[in-house]
């Protein structure tokens, strides 16, 4: 049994997901694995430190307060008024900043280029969407690099997500994709194409 | 006699320098493609991850879509390439102390029928869709391209900040 | 577990009795208010996304087909509801993004004792908060909700919008992750 297998199992045990067969399992190989025993220590240790983390002090006037704030926005939507709870200051600016803008953006548009409406107002296609990019990024390869690296940080974000770990295969034939030639995907798509069918 | 071969020694340095010049033009051109080739190449993968859980896509769809999305996707890769290369051959021409107009509107031409056999291979790729996809998943497909987009435009900016922070690059 | 008077007061909410939802509200705010206060670390940001959370819920209402618990329901919106703020204030300021350490720990007081008053249990505390504060947003997501709030993997899921195998591969990664940042205080006794 690959203790990377043990690890996850540990943690289902912690939150008590972990069958009753794999227990016995586990139980077997924690008796036989030494760095098996010392992680489950330490993520047992963990579990107890974080159950024992201190909640912040909440007076009960607060929530006197947030029951009748409620109690008052309730009461407003229900007589029709959009009774507008103030925001947080800096929501206030943005929005307000990002409505006044959005009036001029519209304005100069009507101003300048009266009868000629966009062709779209919103990007649909990949190659729209990807040439407005590269028009920002212009002849920048520094910025390019730049944004390169955000975008393999991003892939690496998902990939992270436990999804696609469940797919293995999959996620091997994302990557070996890239490589293939022209023939060998056609063929590969008619392969998989059979495979669905059955 | 001297003037003669100072002439002709400054020809050849202007000639060697324009060749070297078009080499190393040549060589950041190509540089460029590939570091722009890599970008879009991660951009597409970026797209299918996101597109796959946006679209709660089966793994029988996966496998319909991605093979097929890939195969449009290197033949669009080498159609922009074309294209760039049209690009500086037009520049190129324009430059020109003389440019050839019937040179100029061949290459336009090229150009146009370059950019429609771009725009029919997002159309194949939608019709593919189409057949694959839920119309529920036709809709969150509108509204998905929308949002990569914008997340795309979020990565840049994210770049712009990391380039202000770490300051810019010492030229080589 | 939602019992027959919670299921009552629902049929209520659901015919516009806004005393009701109050008090399903009542019975719940502070496990909402809580989970959102572990996502977003700021109090005033915590009440205000509470507060729009119940708001939404009431607004809502008749979608409402009973099909889960009410209070998965509402967690869902609260969840939901602060992810999106969390990505939204994300775009606005990369460098939250930038700075995977940084933390504001529970927005309460300034965690930086006086060395003679720290014990190495209350630094372990300190550091654990710190960590968990600094896990990847969805990784953060699932641990609060399970952990601080004892749901099962499957109630999570239902919150989350995702499988109960992706719940259980997030909270092994999680303490992965706090087990490697904390090696040296755990390995400590």
């Amino acid at each position: 049994m690959r203790c990377k297998k043990i690890e996850k199992w540990l943690s289902d045990r912690i939150d008590g997901e972990l069958s009753k067969e794999k227990e016995g399992v586990l139980e077997d190989h924690l008796e036989r694995c030494a760095s098996c025993r010392s992680y489950a220590a330490s993520i047992e240790k963990l579990q107890n430190e974080a159950v024992s983390l201190e909640k912040p002090e909440v007076s009960p006037s607060f929530w006197e307060g947030f029951a009748s704030r409620l109690k008052a926005d309730l009461t407003s939507f229900k007589q029709g008024k959009k009774e507008k709870r103030p925001l947080p200051l800096r929501w206030n600016w943005v929005w307000s900043g990002a409505a006044l803008l959005a009036v001029v953006v519209v304005g100069l548009y009507l101003l300048f280029f009266q009868g000629q409406m966009p062709q779209e107002m919103y990007v649909f296609s990949l190659e729209n969407s990807l040439s407005r990019i590269y028009q920002e990024i212009g002849d920048d390869p520094e910025l390019e690099e730049l944004f390169n690296s955000v975008i393999i940080a991003s892939i690496g974000e998902s990939l992270e997500d436990s999804e696609w770990r469940e797919r293995p295969d999959f996620l091997e034939n994302l990557l070996l994709w890239e490589d293939l030639t022209e023939e060998e995907m056609k063929f590969l798509e008619s392969e998989i194409k059979k495979d669905v069918k059955t | 006699m001297k003037t003669k071969s100072i002439l002709a020694l400054f020809l050849g340095v202007v000639f060697f320098s324009s060749v070297v010049f078009a080499a190393v033009q040549e060589k950041n051109v190509q540089t460029q493609d590939k570091a722009r080739r890599m970008t879009r190449e991660n951009i597409i993968t970026l797209m299918l991850l996101r597109m796959t859980r946006f679209l709660e896509l089966t793994e029988e769809q996966t496998a319909k879509i991605y093979p097929f999305f890939n195969r449009i996707e290197k033949e669009k890769m080498q159609i922009n390439q074309q294209i760039r290369r049209q690009m500086r051959e037009i520049r190129a021409a324009l430059d020109a102390e003389d440019p050839d107009p019937e040179v100029l509107k061949a290459k336009i031409q090229a150009l146009k029928e370059l950019r429609d056999a771009l725009k029919n291979k997002d159309t194949e790729l939608e019709k593919h869709m189409e057949e694959n996809l839920t119309v529920i998943q036709q809709a969150k497909y509108m509204v998905f391209m929308n949002a990569f987009f914008n997340e795309l435009r979020d990565s840049l900016n994210r770049a712009r900040i990391l380039r202000e922070r770490t300051g810019p690059k010492k030229k080589k | 577990m939602e019992d027959s008077s919670d299921g009552h007061l629902v049929t209520k909410a659901k015919q516009g009795d806004s005393e009701a939802f109050t008090e399903l509200a009542r019975r719940c705010q502070e496990k909402i208010y809580f989970t959102i206060l572990a996502l977003t670390k700021n109090q005033q940001d915590a009440s205000d996304l509470a507060q729009e959370t119940f708001m939404q819920a009431f607004k809502s209402l008749r979608s409402f087909r009973q099909r889960s618990s009410f209070y998965t329901w509402i967690y869902r919106i609260a969840v939901n509801m602060t992810l999106n703020f969390l990505k939204r204030r994300k775009r606005e300021d990369a460098q939250e993004v930038l700075d995977e350490s940084q933390s504001s720990g529970n927005g309460t007081e300034d965690s930086s004792l006086s060395p003679e008053g720290r014990s190495l249990k209350k630094e372990l505390s300190e550091k654990l908060q710190s960590a968990i504060d600094s896990l990847p947003l969805t990784y953060r997501a699932s641990f609060t909700l399970v952990v601080f709030q004892g749901m099962t993997h499957s109630q999570v899921a239902r919150i989350l919008g995702c499988s109960e195998n992706t719940v259980s591969w997030r909270m092994h990664k999680a303490r992965k992750m706090l087990q490697a940042r904390l090696k040296s205080y755990l390995e400590g006794e």
